[in-house]
Protein backbone atom coordinates (compact mmCIF):
# COMPACT_ATOMS: atom_id res chain seq x y z
CA UNK A 1 0.00 0.00 0.00
CA UNK A 2 2.52 2.67 -1.31
CA UNK A 3 0.45 4.30 -3.29
CA UNK A 4 -1.77 7.30 -3.04
CA UNK A 5 -5.35 6.68 -2.38
CA UNK A 6 -7.61 6.90 -5.25
CA UNK A 7 -9.27 10.37 -3.87
CA UNK A 8 -6.20 11.63 -4.43
CA UNK A 9 -6.96 12.08 -8.27
CA UNK A 10 -10.06 13.77 -7.56
CA UNK A 11 -9.54 17.75 -7.08
CA UNK A 12 -11.12 18.80 -4.32
CA UNK A 13 -11.83 22.67 -3.43
CA UNK A 14 -8.97 23.61 -1.05
CA UNK A 15 -10.99 25.71 0.73
CA UNK A 16 -15.08 26.48 0.81
CA UNK A 17 -14.74 29.70 2.32
CA UNK A 18 -12.57 32.71 1.17
CA UNK A 19 -8.90 32.95 2.82
CA UNK A 20 -8.58 34.49 5.99
CA UNK A 21 -6.25 35.88 7.85
CA UNK A 22 -5.14 34.75 11.18
CA UNK A 23 -5.10 38.80 12.21
CA UNK A 24 -9.33 38.67 12.23
CA UNK A 25 -8.72 35.90 14.93
CA UNK A 26 -6.87 37.99 17.43
CA UNK A 27 -9.28 40.96 16.67
CA UNK A 28 -11.69 39.12 17.47
CA UNK A 29 -10.50 38.03 20.56
CA UNK A 30 -9.75 41.12 21.19
CA UNK A 31 -13.49 42.17 21.13
CA UNK A 32 -14.31 39.57 23.23
CA UNK A 33 -11.99 40.33 26.27
CA UNK A 34 -13.48 44.25 25.68
CA UNK A 35 -17.24 43.13 25.77
CA UNK A 36 -15.92 40.70 29.02
CA UNK A 37 -14.59 43.94 31.15
CA UNK A 38 -17.76 45.50 29.42
CA UNK A 39 -19.94 42.99 31.36
CA UNK A 40 -18.27 43.27 34.68
CA UNK A 41 -18.11 46.65 34.57
CA UNK A 42 -21.99 46.52 34.16
CA UNK A 43 -22.31 44.30 36.29
CA UNK A 44 -20.63 47.24 39.15
CA UNK A 45 -23.24 50.03 38.31
CA UNK A 46 -26.21 50.69 40.20
CA UNK A 47 -28.83 49.29 38.26
CA UNK A 48 -31.94 47.06 39.00
CA UNK A 49 -31.80 43.56 39.32
CA UNK A 50 -34.16 43.06 36.17
CA UNK A 51 -31.96 45.67 34.17
CA UNK A 52 -28.24 43.70 34.99
CA UNK A 53 -30.09 40.58 34.14
CA UNK A 54 -30.89 42.10 30.65
CA UNK A 55 -27.44 43.45 29.96
CA UNK A 56 -25.67 40.75 31.28
CA UNK A 57 -27.23 38.64 28.62
CA UNK A 58 -27.09 41.07 25.74
CA UNK A 59 -23.58 41.11 26.02
CA UNK A 60 -23.64 37.50 26.32
CA UNK A 61 -24.77 37.19 22.88
CA UNK A 62 -22.86 39.54 21.30
CA UNK A 63 -20.01 37.10 22.51
CA UNK A 64 -21.91 34.41 21.24
CA UNK A 65 -22.20 35.91 17.81
CA UNK A 66 -18.58 37.01 17.13
CA UNK A 67 -17.54 33.35 18.56
CA UNK A 68 -19.91 31.54 16.19
CA UNK A 69 -19.74 33.83 13.13
CA UNK A 70 -15.64 33.91 13.40
CA UNK A 71 -13.75 31.43 15.81
CA UNK A 72 -16.94 28.47 14.36
CA UNK A 73 -16.60 30.06 10.89
CA UNK A 74 -20.59 30.71 10.18
CA UNK A 75 -19.90 33.66 8.60
CA UNK A 76 -19.72 32.49 5.32
CA UNK A 77 -20.60 28.76 5.86
CA UNK A 78 -23.19 26.92 4.45
CA UNK A 79 -26.85 27.81 4.82
CA UNK A 80 -27.70 24.39 6.79
CA UNK A 81 -25.48 25.21 9.12
CA UNK A 82 -26.30 28.79 10.14
CA UNK A 83 -30.12 27.16 9.86
CA UNK A 84 -29.26 24.37 12.41
CA UNK A 85 -27.77 27.03 14.89
CA UNK A 86 -30.18 30.04 14.51
CA UNK A 87 -33.06 27.35 14.73
CA UNK A 88 -31.70 25.86 17.86
CA UNK A 89 -30.87 29.36 19.31
CA UNK A 90 -35.07 29.82 18.58
CA UNK A 91 -36.01 27.21 20.17
CA UNK A 92 -34.25 27.72 23.27
CA UNK A 93 -35.70 31.18 23.36
CA UNK A 94 -39.16 29.38 22.97
CA UNK A 95 -38.78 27.36 25.76
CA UNK A 96 -37.38 30.15 27.83
CA UNK A 97 -40.18 32.43 26.99
CA UNK A 98 -42.87 30.66 27.77
CA UNK A 99 -41.49 29.16 31.08
CA UNK A 100 -40.37 32.64 32.36
CA UNK A 101 -43.79 34.10 31.01
CA UNK A 102 -45.05 31.26 33.36
CA UNK A 103 -43.20 32.17 36.15
CA UNK A 104 -43.64 35.75 35.87
CA UNK A 105 -47.41 36.07 36.20
CA UNK A 106 -48.37 33.06 38.98
CA UNK A 107 -50.50 34.90 41.06
CA UNK A 108 -51.65 33.72 44.79
CA UNK A 109 -55.33 32.11 44.16
CA UNK A 110 -56.22 33.30 47.83
CA UNK A 111 -55.91 36.52 46.75
CA UNK A 112 -57.74 36.61 43.49
CA UNK A 113 -60.50 38.44 42.18
CA UNK A 114 -62.46 34.79 41.57
CA UNK A 115 -65.24 34.32 44.46
CA UNK A 116 -64.57 31.44 46.72
CA UNK A 117 -67.16 28.29 45.57
CA UNK A 118 -70.38 28.20 47.35
CA UNK A 119 -70.69 25.80 50.60
CA UNK A 120 -71.65 22.60 49.42
CA UNK A 121 -75.63 21.86 50.76
CA UNK A 122 -74.61 18.89 52.88
CA UNK A 123 -78.77 17.66 52.89
CA UNK A 124 -77.40 17.00 49.20
CA UNK A 125 -74.97 14.57 50.53
CA UNK A 126 -77.69 12.54 52.80
CA UNK A 127 -79.73 12.12 50.25
CA UNK A 128 -78.20 9.32 48.82
CA UNK A 129 -79.71 7.04 45.94
CA UNK A 130 -79.45 3.27 46.62
CA UNK A 131 -77.20 1.41 45.03
CA UNK A 132 -78.81 -0.09 41.77
CA UNK A 133 -80.16 -3.70 42.37
CA UNK A 134 -77.26 -6.15 41.17
CA UNK A 135 -78.58 -8.62 37.71
CA UNK A 136 -79.92 -11.42 38.93
CA UNK A 137 -77.94 -14.72 38.49
CA UNK A 138 -79.16 -17.18 35.80
CA UNK B 1 -3.34 4.25 13.35
CA UNK B 2 -2.99 1.60 10.26
CA UNK B 3 -4.55 4.38 8.46
CA UNK B 4 -1.95 6.64 9.16
CA UNK B 5 0.93 4.51 8.63
CA UNK B 6 -0.29 2.72 5.37
CA UNK B 7 -0.29 6.78 3.46
CA UNK B 8 2.21 8.33 1.98
CA UNK B 9 3.83 11.54 2.72
CA UNK B 10 3.36 13.63 -0.23
CA UNK B 11 6.02 16.68 -1.65
CA UNK B 12 4.22 18.98 0.64
CA UNK B 13 4.96 17.40 3.45
CA UNK B 14 1.83 15.87 4.97
CA UNK B 15 0.04 12.89 4.40
CA UNK B 16 -1.86 11.94 1.71
CA UNK B 17 -5.45 12.32 2.76
CA UNK B 18 -7.50 9.14 3.34
CA UNK B 19 -9.81 8.44 0.45
CA UNK B 20 -13.45 9.51 0.31
CA UNK B 21 -16.45 7.33 1.02
CA UNK B 22 -17.48 6.06 -1.38
CA UNK B 23 -21.25 7.30 -1.89
CA UNK B 24 -19.07 10.60 -2.13
CA UNK B 25 -16.70 9.68 -4.61
CA UNK B 26 -16.14 12.44 -7.42
CA UNK B 27 -17.54 15.21 -5.09
CA UNK B 28 -15.18 15.89 -1.86
CA UNK B 29 -16.87 18.92 -1.54
CA UNK B 30 -20.21 17.49 -0.51
CA UNK B 31 -18.53 15.38 1.92
CA UNK B 32 -17.19 17.73 4.04
CA UNK B 33 -20.50 19.65 3.80
CA UNK B 34 -21.99 16.10 5.11
CA UNK B 35 -19.44 16.14 7.84
CA UNK B 36 -19.49 19.63 8.89
CA UNK B 37 -23.40 19.54 8.92
CA UNK B 38 -23.84 16.56 11.52
CA UNK B 39 -21.33 18.34 13.27
CA UNK B 40 -23.34 21.15 13.86
CA UNK B 41 -26.67 19.17 14.12
CA UNK B 42 -24.40 17.73 17.34
CA UNK B 43 -23.92 20.83 18.54
CA UNK B 44 -27.25 22.12 18.41
CA UNK B 45 -28.48 19.05 20.78
CA UNK B 46 -25.78 20.33 23.09
CA UNK B 47 -27.12 23.66 23.29
CA UNK B 48 -30.78 22.57 23.74
CA UNK B 49 -28.88 20.21 26.78
CA UNK B 50 -27.96 23.41 28.62
CA UNK B 51 -30.77 25.05 28.08
CA UNK B 52 -32.45 23.04 30.18
CA UNK B 53 -30.01 24.16 33.13
CA UNK B 54 -30.54 27.49 31.89
CA UNK B 55 -34.17 27.43 32.41
CA UNK B 56 -34.15 25.91 36.01
CA UNK B 57 -31.63 28.93 36.28
CA UNK B 58 -33.94 31.20 35.68
CA UNK B 59 -36.93 29.49 37.45
CA UNK B 60 -35.27 28.99 40.71
CA UNK B 61 -33.82 32.50 40.68
CA UNK B 62 -37.44 34.19 40.08
CA UNK B 63 -38.13 31.76 42.95
CA UNK B 64 -35.45 32.98 45.67
CA UNK B 65 -34.14 36.02 44.22
CA UNK B 66 -32.09 36.72 47.86
CA UNK B 67 -30.68 33.44 48.24
CA UNK B 68 -29.48 34.22 44.73
CA UNK B 69 -28.28 37.33 45.61
CA UNK B 70 -26.64 36.43 48.31
CA UNK B 71 -24.64 33.25 46.69
CA UNK B 72 -23.73 35.11 43.46
CA UNK B 73 -21.10 37.55 46.15
CA UNK B 74 -19.74 34.40 47.95
CA UNK B 75 -18.48 33.21 44.24
CA UNK B 76 -14.66 34.71 43.92
CA UNK B 77 -14.98 37.08 41.04
CA UNK B 78 -11.22 36.72 40.36
CA UNK B 79 -11.10 33.10 39.75
CA UNK B 80 -14.88 33.32 37.37
CA UNK B 81 -13.05 36.18 35.46
CA UNK B 82 -9.76 34.15 35.36
CA UNK B 83 -11.29 31.25 34.20
CA UNK B 84 -13.83 33.15 31.36
CA UNK B 85 -10.05 35.13 30.19
CA UNK B 86 -8.44 31.17 29.61
CA UNK B 87 -11.36 29.78 27.95
CA UNK B 88 -11.93 32.49 25.62
CA UNK B 89 -8.18 32.56 24.82
CA UNK B 90 -8.10 28.84 24.11
CA UNK B 91 -10.76 29.33 21.86
CA UNK B 92 -9.04 31.85 19.96
CA UNK B 93 -5.89 29.11 19.97
CA UNK B 94 -8.00 26.72 18.91
CA UNK B 95 -8.98 28.80 15.88
CA UNK B 96 -4.86 29.46 14.99
CA UNK B 97 -4.60 25.78 15.28
CA UNK B 98 -7.36 24.80 12.45
CA UNK B 99 -6.43 27.93 10.68
CA UNK B 100 -2.55 26.24 10.31
CA UNK B 101 -4.15 22.75 10.09
CA UNK B 102 -6.30 23.71 6.69
CA UNK B 103 -2.94 25.18 5.03
CA UNK B 104 -0.90 21.78 5.93
CA UNK B 105 1.21 23.37 9.22
CA UNK B 106 0.41 20.55 11.14
CA UNK B 107 3.28 21.62 14.04
CA UNK B 108 2.09 24.93 14.16
CA UNK B 109 -1.43 23.34 14.91
CA UNK B 110 -0.32 20.66 17.37
CA UNK B 111 1.81 23.20 19.22
CA UNK B 112 -1.65 26.02 19.69
CA UNK B 113 -3.56 22.98 20.41
CA UNK B 114 -1.17 22.28 23.56
CA UNK B 115 -1.69 25.34 24.84
CA UNK B 116 -5.36 25.11 24.34
CA UNK B 117 -5.20 21.84 25.82
CA UNK B 118 -3.14 23.52 28.74
CA UNK B 119 -5.45 26.27 28.95
CA UNK B 120 -8.42 23.55 29.32
CA UNK B 121 -6.42 22.16 32.09
CA UNK B 122 -5.96 25.51 33.98
CA UNK B 123 -9.78 26.25 34.12
CA UNK B 124 -10.24 22.52 35.39
CA UNK B 125 -7.42 23.52 38.14
CA UNK B 126 -9.53 26.52 39.11
CA UNK B 127 -12.83 24.77 38.99
CA UNK B 128 -10.98 22.23 41.82
CA UNK B 129 -10.08 24.99 43.78
CA UNK B 130 -13.73 26.64 43.53
CA UNK B 131 -15.32 23.18 44.25
CA UNK B 132 -13.06 22.61 47.14
CA UNK B 133 -13.89 25.80 49.11
CA UNK B 134 -17.79 25.52 48.50
CA UNK B 135 -17.10 21.89 50.02
CA UNK B 136 -15.26 23.14 53.02
CA UNK B 137 -18.10 25.78 53.57
CA UNK B 138 -20.85 23.59 53.21
CA UNK B 139 -21.73 25.52 50.55
CA UNK B 140 -23.45 22.22 48.71
CA UNK B 141 -26.93 21.34 47.27
CA UNK B 142 -30.12 20.22 48.33
CA UNK B 143 -29.78 18.62 51.71
CA UNK B 144 -26.40 18.69 52.20
CA UNK B 145 -26.71 22.42 52.58
CA UNK B 146 -25.01 24.05 55.72
CA UNK B 147 -23.81 27.47 54.77
CA UNK B 148 -24.60 29.85 57.44
CA UNK B 149 -23.76 32.61 55.73
CA UNK B 150 -26.96 32.67 53.18
CA UNK B 151 -29.43 33.18 55.17
CA UNK B 152 -32.47 34.28 52.66
CA UNK B 153 -34.49 31.04 51.69
CA UNK B 154 -33.52 29.00 48.62
CA UNK B 155 -29.88 28.68 49.66
CA UNK B 156 -29.62 25.18 48.35
CA UNK B 157 -31.49 25.87 45.26
CA UNK B 158 -29.00 27.92 43.81
CA UNK B 159 -25.96 25.38 44.34
CA UNK B 160 -28.22 22.67 42.45
CA UNK B 161 -28.16 25.07 39.71
CA UNK B 162 -24.73 26.11 40.83
CA UNK B 163 -23.11 22.42 40.48
CA UNK B 164 -25.01 20.54 38.21
CA UNK B 165 -24.44 23.71 35.34
CA UNK B 166 -20.65 24.09 36.26
CA UNK B 167 -20.26 19.97 36.57
CA UNK B 168 -21.88 19.36 32.79
CA UNK B 169 -19.22 22.37 31.77
CA UNK B 170 -16.58 20.90 32.92
CA UNK B 171 -17.45 17.22 32.13
CA UNK B 172 -17.70 19.04 28.49
CA UNK B 173 -14.18 20.62 28.88
CA UNK B 174 -12.92 17.35 29.74
CA UNK B 175 -14.25 15.53 26.67
CA UNK B 176 -13.28 18.60 24.21
CA UNK B 177 -9.39 17.92 26.51
CA UNK B 178 -9.49 14.98 24.81
CA UNK B 179 -10.84 15.50 21.11
CA UNK B 180 -8.07 18.33 21.26
CA UNK B 181 -5.46 15.73 22.23
CA UNK B 182 -6.87 13.16 19.83
CA UNK B 183 -6.52 15.67 17.04
CA UNK B 184 -3.04 17.08 18.10
CA UNK B 185 -1.40 13.46 18.16
CA UNK B 186 -2.84 13.00 14.40
CA UNK B 187 -1.06 17.09 13.86
CA UNK B 188 2.20 15.61 15.16
CA UNK B 189 2.04 12.80 12.71
CA UNK B 190 1.43 15.63 10.13
CA UNK B 191 -1.74 14.04 8.83
CA UNK B 192 -3.53 17.25 8.15
CA UNK B 193 -3.75 19.30 4.68
CA UNK B 194 -6.13 21.81 2.61
CA UNK B 195 -7.88 18.92 1.54
CA UNK B 196 -8.21 16.72 5.37
CA UNK B 197 -8.91 18.72 8.39
CA UNK B 198 -12.21 17.68 9.35
CA UNK B 199 -11.32 16.64 12.59
CA UNK B 200 -9.77 19.43 13.64
CA UNK B 201 -12.47 21.79 12.46
CA UNK B 202 -14.70 19.74 14.33
CA UNK B 203 -12.91 18.97 17.61
CA UNK B 204 -12.66 23.04 17.57
CA UNK B 205 -16.28 23.00 16.76
CA UNK B 206 -16.94 21.32 20.30
CA UNK B 207 -14.40 23.33 22.19
CA UNK B 208 -16.27 26.78 20.99
CA UNK B 209 -19.39 25.35 22.56
CA UNK B 210 -17.78 24.82 25.58
CA UNK B 211 -16.91 28.17 25.37
CA UNK B 212 -19.91 29.64 24.59
CA UNK B 213 -21.99 28.01 27.37
CA UNK B 214 -19.07 29.54 29.75
CA UNK B 215 -19.87 32.67 28.08
CA UNK B 216 -23.70 32.81 29.67
CA UNK B 217 -22.44 31.02 33.04
CA UNK B 218 -20.33 33.40 33.60
CA UNK B 219 -22.50 36.56 34.00
CA UNK B 220 -25.85 34.90 35.17
CA UNK B 221 -23.52 32.77 38.29
CA UNK B 222 -20.76 35.28 38.99
CA UNK B 223 -22.38 38.47 38.14
CA UNK B 224 -25.92 39.31 38.22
Amino acid sequence: MTTPPASGSVPAPAHEHPPVSPLRYFVVWGGLLALTLTTFGVSKRPMSGQAHLGAAIFIACVKVFLVACFFMHLWGSEGTNKLVFGVSFFFVATMLFFVLADVATRFTLSNSYIRPLPQVDQSILQQQRPLAPEAPAK
Amino acid sequence: MEATSARVMTAEGYLAPPPTPHHYEGNPGAHKHAVRFGMWLFLATEILLFAGLFCGYFVFRADFPEAFDQAARHLSLALGTTNTFLLLTSSLTVALAHHNAEHGHNRNAFWLLVVSIAMGGGFLCIKAVEYTEKFREGALPGRFFSFSEITAPGGPMFYVVYFFATGLHALHVIVGMSLLTWVAVRCWHKEFSPTHYAPVENAGLYWHLVDLVWIFLYPLLYLV
